[in-house]
């Protein structure tokens, strides 16, 4: 194994270790635990509900995700590190307990991004097919496209995506 | 050929449309996840390009972000767009995010999946939100069949 390799080896592990005690304490309701594995001014970016930072990061577990559901299943698969930049696909799953979700579990895979510093994870972001839990909660048609129109136009209004859309 | 140098070369096949740049990223058995079109395998992926991309768009745009590679598996953050040329759509284009994920060896593709948000993209082309919703049951209904989601069901 050469250096590169063996950075990356190490890097990975450590990126395993702490993206599977986040989804370990989201699965328990640990709020704490979650926020543990950031850095202080660690950003977590949750395709439903938004940006938190820091202590705030507690506050998405307890006032949001047990919120709204009970259950939580967070499956990591095929973690990988390089360069401070951590990817790990995903199968995550629910149980709905808000007032007019249909019955049964949600669920939709994804891909975590994170951003590391010291061992930490410095920004959480992902992409993900989270379309398929609104569909699975019986929300209306219009209602799920009105999400995702909220979602394009967000792409569209970063930098990245301008060569793509200069000909509109 | 590192990850980031196969991932970016497909890519950039897939823009000029050359077909056989596309298969020449990828071990000669290797497999092209498509979330639109399925699965092509080795010289047949030229198919999913030739047959599928260009038919149904033009000029498209494929940049990969912050590709990551260690044990044989790469990661890349993308953004996606084509002009659709489909009747109805004219000045349209679509885009959508997505992220790559591939098993590689010998420094080729042995296996290109995505996981990807494309049904944003059809809202924004106007499509139906029935029509949408019908997308997202089809591609849960793959995913339910996976062993990894069995304890999610």
């Amino acid at each position: 194994m050469g250096e590169h390799e063996s950075r990356a080896a190490s890097q990975t592990a450590t990126f395993e270790l702490r993206i599977r005690e986040m989804v370990g304490a989201a699965e328990r309701g640990d709020g704490a635990g979650v926020r543990a594995c950031f850095t202080d001014d660690g950003v977590y970016h949750d395709v439903f509900y938004g940006a938190f930072q820091g202590d705030e990061i507690a506050r998405l577990i307890s006032d949001y995700f047990w919120r709204d559901a009970r259950d939580f299943r967070w499956d990591i698969h095929d973690p990988v590190e390089a360069g401070g930049v951590g990817y790990a696909r995903y199968v995550f799953s629910y149980l709905p307990t808000f007032e007019g979700a249909g019955e049964g579990r949600a669920m939709f895979e994804g891909v975590a991004i994170c951003l590391m510093r010291g061992g930490l994870i410095q920004d959480y972001r992902e992409i993900a097919r989270e379309g398929a839990a609104l569909a699975q909660m019986g929300f209306a048609p219009a209602r799920i496209a009105k999400y995702l129109t909220k979602q394009n136009q967000e792409l569209q209004g970063r930098a990245e995506a301008a060569r793509h859309i200069s000909e509109r | 050929m590192s990850f980031a140098n196969a991932i970016r070369a497909m890519a950039a096949a897939v823009e000029r449309g050359d077909a056989q740049g596309v298969v020449a990223c990828f071990t000669p058995d290797g497999l092209y996840h498509d979330l639109f079109y399925g699965s092509y395998r080795g010289g047949d992926i030229a198919r999913l390009i030739d047959d599928y991309f260009y038919r149904d768009g033009r000029d498209f745009r494929w940049d990969m972000i912050d590709p990551v590679e260690a044990d044989g598996i790469g990661y890349a953050r993308y953004v996606f767009s084509y002009t659709p040329k489909a009747a109805g759509l004219e000045g349209k284009r679509a885009i959508f995010e997505g992220v790559a994920y591939c098993r590689m060896r010998d420094g080729k593709l042995l296996e290109y999946r995505e996981v990807a948000n494309v049904s944003m993209a059809l809202v924004d082309m106007d499509f139906a939100p029935e029509r949408v919703v019908e997308l997202i049951r089809w591609q849960s209904t793959e995913l339910r069949k996976r062993d990894e989601t069995q304890r999610h069901l």
